[in-house]
């Protein structure tokens, strides 16, 4: 009982977060849309809702990881503090959404494909992206607040950021196994969606951007106020001397 | 150890990891498959492990006494090739709108004997019409 | 309250989706589709518990802090 009531806890209470829980209640219309409205595709049938989930992940990784590029570099012009932090929150919301979209892509192409994973280009590149940016997660960890840490982790996220094209480009450049895009600017007309397919993609995309800002939103708070405890300290510190 | 030491051990660990992907990932072939003109053409090689890519053709699919043996043809509009396998098919492998990539390599009768089917599913995808009878 | 009435939600959804999908259709491959979403719930989940974690924490020093602060 203590046990649940441990693990409940912490939810209830980030529940009371107002943004939160908008992100959440938009989270269950997405489902409701995905589930309920959107129609059955069909060759593939109710896996294709899969679609839905995937992509949207992988839009918002690749957008969170557009930002860590964008701090990191005004990190190297400005050397602000702030651009760090969001550069790091940034970062780390987006490993959490590079899982999801690996993960589900994982799940997706056991079913569909035949195998759990293969070495195509674009499943080898997406590997890459999320091998990089725990690398960046890593050095922060293990470097705490230094400077040079801070500075091995901005060359990270920038020279990182350059696999991000190739990701997206991969399915066009080389023969693979993945689908090609049926949305955005490197779509074929051929392949596009069906109108209620792509309304439902669309707000996937919406919601899980709107779920990403408040992710980074709460994080970036967290880490500010981090940084904040640890001035005072070392202040008090320093006047104790 | 130094902090700073850790890093860069660290750092080469991934390097050297990422390293190895790209290398398995490119090795035999600097595609990830081949059409079946390409692999038609080296039949003759028969130690190398290769993928093909073609389209079913649903006529020459005949299946074995044990209804786990398969024989079947796949072509790419130019060439036709000849390819067994023994397992399970994917659920689309019959689906007229998937393409197949093969996994396996050629015997001496230059069949190709497949290790492992992968279905590359149309990338069109087609809403149902409502059904009025459910 | 909030919690529940989300979780209730959540709930309906779930089941209204495994109805209607049993009553149609090849069931097999409802697993994998059920698992991915399962993925990305608990994904969030157990971020959003990461998040709570660090904010309590953070609670816990700036309170030692104060209380540091007092004494001195």
């Amino acid at each position: 009982m203590t046990l649940i009531k441990k693990l409940c806890m912490p939810i209830c209470s980030a529940i009371g977060n107002f943004w939160l829980l908008l992100a959440g209640v938009l989270l269950v219309a997405d489902l409701w849309v995905i589930f309920l409205w959107a129609p059955r595709d069909t060759a593939l049938g109710d896996i294709q809702r899969i679609l839905y989930l995937h992509v949207p992940a992988a839009w918002v990784s690749f957008f969170a990881f557009f930002i860590v590029f964008c701090m990191c570099t005004w990190y190297f012009i400005k050397r602000s503090d702030k651009a760090d932090r969001i550069a790091h929150a940034s970062a780390e919301v987006g490993i959490l959404f590079t899982t999801i979209f690996l993960l589900s892509g994982i799940i997706w192409a056991k079913p569909v494909w035949g195998v759990w994973w293969t070495w195509d280009p674009r499943l080898t590149t997406t590997l890459i992206m999320w091998l990089i940016y725990s690398a960046y997660l890593m050095v922060r960890a293990y470097a705490g607040s230094d400077k040079r840490a801070e500075r091995w982790s901005a060359v990270i996220g920038i020279l990182g950021f350059f696999n991000i094209p190739i990701v997206y480009a991969s399915t066009i450049w080389w023969r693979t196994i993945h689908p090609q895009q049926m949305v955005g600017p490197a779509s074929d007309p051929s392949n596009a969606l069906p109108d209620p397919m792509r309304i439902t993609l669309y707000f996937s995309v919406l919601v899980f951007t709107v779920l990403f800002f408040v992710l980074l939103n709460i994080r970036y708070n967290i880490l500010s106020a981090e940084r904040k405890i640890a001035i005072i300290v070392d202040q008090s510190n320093h006047e104790r001397v | 150890m130094t902090t700073r030491r850790k890093y860069f051990i660290f750092i080469a660990l991934v390097v050297a990891v990422l390293s190895y992907f790209t290398y398995d990932a490119m090795k035999g072939a600097a595609v990830y498959y081949l059409t079946v003109t390409e692999a038609v053409g080296q039949s003759s090689d028969q130690d190398t492990v290769i993928r093909v890519n073609g389209k079913l053709v649903q006529a020459s699919f005949v299946r074995g006494g044990d209804r786990i043996e398969s024989h079947f043809d796949v072509t790419d509009d130019i060439s036709i090739m000849t390819a067994h396998f023994s397992g399970v098919l994917p659920d689309l492998f019959f689906n007229e709108n998937s393409q197949l990539v093969l996994e396996g390599s050629f015997d001496e009768e230059s069949v190709f004997q497949v290790q492992n089917i992968l279905v590359k599913c149309p990338s069109k995808y087609v809403a149902e019409e409502e059904k009025s009878s459910a | 309250m909030k919690k529940i009435l989300l979780s209730l939600l959540c709930l309906t959804t779930l089941c209204s989706l495994a109805a209607n999908s049993v009553t149609s259709q090849s069931t097999n491959n409802l697993i994998f589709l059920f698992s991915a979403y399962l993925v990305l719930w608990l994904g969030f989940f157990v971020y959003v518990i990461f998040l709570k974690t660090k904010q309590k924490d953070l609670q816990s020093e700036i309170e030692q802090l104060q209380v540091t602060l007092d004494k001195s």
